[in-house]
């Protein structure tokens, strides 16, 4: 209960000190000023006991418990990325890029839009020395695919595989080796190179259940099993199955064919803009078998 | 600057082979062509360096498309991968046959010991394998279900079962510690007092009761046999007495 006059004083006392802070206040200090150990009472040794190893900086390593199992060793290995060097990969292509592509020209949807239709566009660039192994098509953008494209790529989910076929297109699923793959990302350099068109290998055994499954649009799978499998895919997402004419929308290639009109064996030279055959009986039925 | 072609050797200025080459090239003045002698008007004029760029032979060659040279040098381009390179960016002009791009027989063989290894079975029999497959999880699954299906039809009954063999155990306990109670409240009453049943005073007092107890039931048996004995007795007199009464009345 301050009187009248003690109110009076201490507000006349307020006008003339200073602004209330930290640093003339009472309070807690976690961090307390480091105080450098010399002089009288901080010197000798410094803050550092007497002889041991602390003392002559002579520090046990990183993570050294005194002889304890360490915790770094305590707790048992995760191997996250085991493996990682042998799987394989399929980077992505969505339904929206392939329809920009299509709208822009930067890829032709009269021929059948491959693995190396894709790389030439420039927009995207496989490195099958990174076990990248081909394009798989994501369902991204599949509300809003209407262009009917022939199709073939690495992978691709149902849903991509209805949207593309709603759309009046037809789209397989096919399996490129190691030596294919390098000719087709690249044809020119490999032309460069000097050797024949190499014959296609069949899919590993793991694969080999995808790429002859016609429900995923296989290229080792029956057609027949194939046309039935468009429709019950159109039964199942309600869409009306659009005729599919014989066409640049039919047309395929041999499970052993790289490119188009280029049977594997064959030799091309882009400077004399040649194709030469072989005719050696047991290369040439090796390569056409 | 020090212009091009000229290098520094210990300090003296020298001319480099390129310079060399440049400054040896015939430079005809006005002096030259007056001692020309007429024998060399009939002669075919000296060969003209068109190469003013400076580069190097090879470089000069690669930059307008004309096929490398082949000498002690650039040895490596006799081998077969720099053939065919040189024939694929060339063309037949270079002279190299395209038979070069085919495999030779040890490349040959080389690649069919590789694909007989690394692709093993045809198409069809790798199809086989992996529908085998595929049926084999099936069926293992199925088994798998199966089983558990079994085992399920009998689960309320062995539920039941193993509720009844507890509550069996726990009636037996029970009847054991109720047996075991009013074993001691009988040996209480007996003696008056309480015993503890691990005293062997209590072993000894059950023995007693026990043989009591057994006492008892051999002269209960005894007087029940005398008891059956007297009634099949007078049993058989009464017969004997009816038999000789209606003889006596007559």
């Amino acid at each position: 209960m301050a009187s009248r006059a003690g109110q009076e004083k201490a507000l006349r006392l307020l006008r003339h000190l200073p602004r209330v802070a930290l640093n003339n206040i009472d309070h807690p200090n976690p961090k307390p000023a480091s105080r450098r150990k010399r002089g009288a009472h901080g010197g000798d040794t410094h803050g550092a006991g007497d002889k041991g190893s602390k003392a002559r900086q002579h520090f046990a390593r990183a993570g050294f418990e005194g002889g304890q199992t360490p915790f770094y060793i305590r707790i048992p290995r995760e191997d996250p990325y085991k493996g990682h060097h042998l799987r394989w990969e399929y980077p992505p292509v969505s339904l929206h890029q392939l329809q920009l592509m299509v709208d822009t020209d930067r890829v032709d949807a009269g021929r059948q839009i491959d693995l190396t239709q894709i790389c030439n566009s420039g927009l995207f660039r496989l490195e099958p020395l990174r076990r990248q192994f081909g394009f798989q098509i994501t369902d991204e953008g599949m509300d809003e695919f209407v262009t009917p494209v022939n199709l073939e790529v690495q992978w691709a989910s149902e849903r991509v595989i209805a949207a593309v076929e709603r759309a009046g297109g037809t789209i397989t699923t096919a399996f490129y080796d190691m030596a294919s793959l390098q000719a087709m990302v690249d044809p020119e350099r490999f032309f460069k190179r000097g050797v024949p068109i190499p014959r296609r290998a069949l899919p590993p055994q793991d694969a080999v259940g995808y790429y002859t499954d016609p429900s995923t649009r296989g290229y080792l799978a029956d057609p027949e099993q194939v046309a039935r499998h468009r429709l019950t895919l159109a039964q199942k997402y309600g869409y009306e199955l659009p005729e599919v004419k014989e066409g640049p929308l039919t047309e395929r290639k041999d499970p052993r064919q790289i490119f188009f009109g280029l049977e594997p064996g064959w030799l091309v030279n882009l400077t004399d803009k040649q194709v030469w055959r072989v005719k050696d009986p047991v290369m040439s039925e090796y390569f056409r078998s | 600057m020090v212009p091009v072609g000229i290098v520094r050797a210990g300090g003296v200025p020298r001319l480099c082979g390129r310079a060399l080459r440049l400054a040896s090239r015939p430079v005809s003045t006005a002096a030259d062509q007056d001692d020309q002698p007429a024998v060399t008007a009939g002669l075919p004029a000296p060969p003209v360096n068109t190469n003013v760029s400076g580069l190097r032979d090879w470089h000069y060659r690669k930059y307008h498309g004309k096929q490398p040279v082949v000498d002690e040098e650039t040895a490596h381009m006799r081998s077969l991968r720099a053939q065919r390179r040189i024939w694929a960016l060339y063309g037949t002009k270079t002279g190299i046959s395209p038979a070069v791009g085919w495999p030779v027989k040890k490349e040959w063989e080389d690649k069919m010991e590789y694909e007989s290894l690394a692709y093993p079975d045809t198409l069809q029999e790798m199809v086989q394998k992996h529908e085998a497959e595929k049926r084999a999880k099936e069926e293992a699954i199925k088994e798998r279900m199966d089983a558990v299906d079994a085992k399920m039809e009998n689960l309320e009954k062995w539920k039941r079962e193993i509720l009844e063999k507890k509550r069996k155990k726990e009636r037996e306990l029970q009847a054991a510690k109720e047996k075991h109670d009013r074993l001691i409240e009988e040996v209480k009453e007996y003696l008056g007092f309480k015993v503890d049943s691990k005293d062997p005073r209590f072993k000894e007092i059950l023995e007693k009761k026990e043989l009591e107890e057994k006492k008892r039931a051999k002269e209960a048996k005894k007087k029940e046999k005398q008891a059956k004995a007297l009634a099949k007795l007078r049993q058989m007199t009464n017969e004997m007495m009816e038999k000789e009464m209606p003889a006596e009345k007559e």
